[in-house]
């Protein structure tokens, strides 16, 4: 198990190198920068600023400078927070509440895409199984700004239980919450389903139900322990389902997370703290498959073999 | 009962579609609106015999704005994941043909792009590639061709081991022949059902993007951006943002359907 750890961790280090430097060529080969104004700067000026953002060093020192920054915890100054914040800051402000509202979505999708997959699969071809399923596909196929503006519409603005927009209290978590956690739960209850389905069908069940087990049993002390292994690996997709999905959710609901940081740093330019930001993600997607990797490989040996 | 069903559904979500793409391209013959046409005495109207689908802040016909996206939102989901799908293909059957540490190479940077969301990588191209219609269109198809590039070079693993890939490499045909006429036509069905689930997410793509506000700028317009305007005045006038995203998600719906159904049509083992 050892030596299967080291090596996925040895695999996510290029992973993450790699996207360091495909950032760091994206933003140097960008045209234009941040201090391109209407007004040229006088020379001089712009010099000064260049020096002191280490523009005038080679390219590569730049990036061996970038590199051990970020080993060290620092991702430099922000360019549009000029003098008054580090994306440090901006992320060390952002971060919490992305986090938060992102394990909030996702906890909302497996407590309900579970349970709605187990009841696709037990009453498969029926009723209950089409809705759910239908349910599902609407879940991958319904825009979240469009998801946004009904919750929004009914909930805060007709029914005024619940703000339509900010961060403040637990409230205010609902609807952006329930927004971002729909395209996972439809993922969860899919996978749970399809997953489940297979495990009943598999000779240990048939065995559990030829000794008599009642239905209930079977299903929830023998089949959906098994048939939950493979919802494991959705950590990763989810991951990345969650960061994409925070864009527009956070834009939507006007939260002060890294999403709309990210979309507002791109629409200003503001290189370095689209690099920090895209780092940040880059950990954890990376981290997510790396965990899925080592819960999986522990969950099941045969995983272990392969690699 | 679920063959039918399937058919049913098949049908319908390829003949909705069927429609929206005319709709699209016939879009000056259904409307007797222009998309740009002002009219500020009738700005923000509800829905109404003359503006079925109300009018936006300029007074300008939503209806007609709709289908005038659509020509943006299906173009730029075609082109792009017709490209998204051509890259793939050609990377996918490269790595699964030549093997050993070139196969080993290609996929280890597929799986590099794999594990980041692909909204985030399109984002970062946009950066450098300047918004508007060209840079989408590069973005999208840079984006989409992963998924692509591990299928196909699963399937060629596969038929790679085939007999009449070994007859054909006896009567010596070479690498391009044998995968080109000898293997590319058998993993055809594959590579169409994942070209139709490749296209309603090129097309979500691009609405996201431009929802942002880093897509598609005027004059061009989509269902994203015609979302992004609605969305402004949503609380007073949520005519604006209601139809552009239904027109969305029953466009993404369809595609699901159809996706589904092709699969289950040309792969016997998955039908119960």
């Amino acid at each position: 198990m050892l030596t299967y750890a080291l090596k996925r961790l040895a695999l996510a280090v290029p992973t993450m190198l790699a996207l360091m430097l495909i950032t760091f060529v994206v933003m140097k080969a960008v045209p234009g920068g941040p201090f391109d104004d209407e007004k040229a700067l006088p020379p001089d000026v712009k010099a000064a600023i260049e020096k002191s953002y280490h523009f005038d060093e080679p390219v590569l020192r730049q990036f061996a400078r970038y590199v051990s920054g970020a080993l060290s915890g620092d991702l430099g100054p922000s360019y549009r927070y000029a003098g008054s914040r580090t994306v440090n800051e901006v992320i060390a402000e952002s971060f919490p509440v992305s986090a938060q509202l992102g394990l909030v979505a996702l906890a909302f999708a497996m407590s309900a895409g579970i349970p709605l997959g187990v009841l696709a699969a037990r009453h498969r071809g029926g009723a209950l199984d089409f809705s759910a399923m239908f349910l599902a596909i609407a879940g991958v196929s319904l825009p979240s700004y469009l998801v946004a503006s009904v919750l929004i519409l009914v909930f805060s603005l007709w029914l005024g239980w619940l703000p339509p927009a900010l961060w403040e209290d637990w409230r205010s978590m609902v609807l952006p919450a329930v927004t971002l956690g729909l395209r996972p739960l439809a993922m969860v209850a899919r996978l749970t389903r399809a997953s489940l389905l297979e495990t009943l069908h598999s000779d240990y069940v048939r065995t559990a139900e030829a000794k008599g087990l009642g239905a209930r049993s079977i299903l929830f002390k023998h089949a959906l322990k098994n048939a939950l292994i493979p919802v494991v690996t959705l950590l990763g997709p989810l991951v990345a389902a969650t960061v994409a999905g925070s864009f527009v959710v956070e834009m939507i609901f006007a939260i002060p997370g890294m999403g709309k940081h990210f979309v507002s740093a791109v629409i200003d330019r503001d290189y370095t703290l689209i690099m920090g930001l895209t780092l940040v993600y880059g950990v954890l997607v990376i981290g997510a498959n790396l965990a899925v990797d080592l819960v999986y490989g522990w969950i099941d040996p045969r995983m272990r073999a392969q690699t | 009962m679920r063959a039918t069903f399937r058919n049913k559904t098949l049908a319908i979500s390829s003949g909705f579609l069927l429609l929206v793409t005319l709709a699209a391209v016939a879009a000056p013959y259904l409307t007797s609106f222009s998309y740009e046409e002002q009219n500020i005495e009738a700005r923000l109207e509800g829905p109404s015999a003359k503006h079925p689908m109300g009018t936006d802040s300029l007074g300008r016909d939503l209806y007609s704005r709709i289908l005038y996206g659509a020509r943006a939102s299906m173009a730029v989901g075609f082109v792009t994941a017709l490209c998204a799908v051509l890259i793939g293909t050609v990377y996918g059957a490269v790595a699964g043909w030549v093997g050993g540490w070139v196969d080993a190479f290609l996929m280890r940077v597929v799986d590099i792009f794999y594990v980041f969301p692909s909204l985030l990588i399109a984002i970062l191209l946009m950066v450098v590639l300047g918004q508007g219609i060209t840079g989408i269109l590069i973005a999208l198809a840079l984006v989409g061709w992963v998924n692509q590039a591990r299928l196909v070079r699963a399937q060629v693993l596969q038929v790679k081991e085939h007999l009449h890939v070994e007859a054909a490499r006896a009567a010596g045909a070479g690498g391009f022949r044998i995968v080109g006429r000898h293997i590319l036509p058998l993993i055809l069905g594959p590579v169409m059902v994942s070209l139709t689930f490749q296209i309603p997410t090129s097309i979500m793509a691009e609405s996201f993007l431009s929802f942002l506000g880093l897509g598609l700028q005027p004059p061009y317009s989509s269902w994203g951006t015609l979302a992004a305007e609605g969305f402004r005045g949503m609380r007073s006038y949520p005519h604006l943002i209601i139809f552009p995203g239904v027109a969305l998600f029953l466009t993404m719906l369809a595609f699901q359907f159809l996706g589904d159904g092709l699969r289950d049509l040309l792969d016997p083992t998955t039908r119960s």
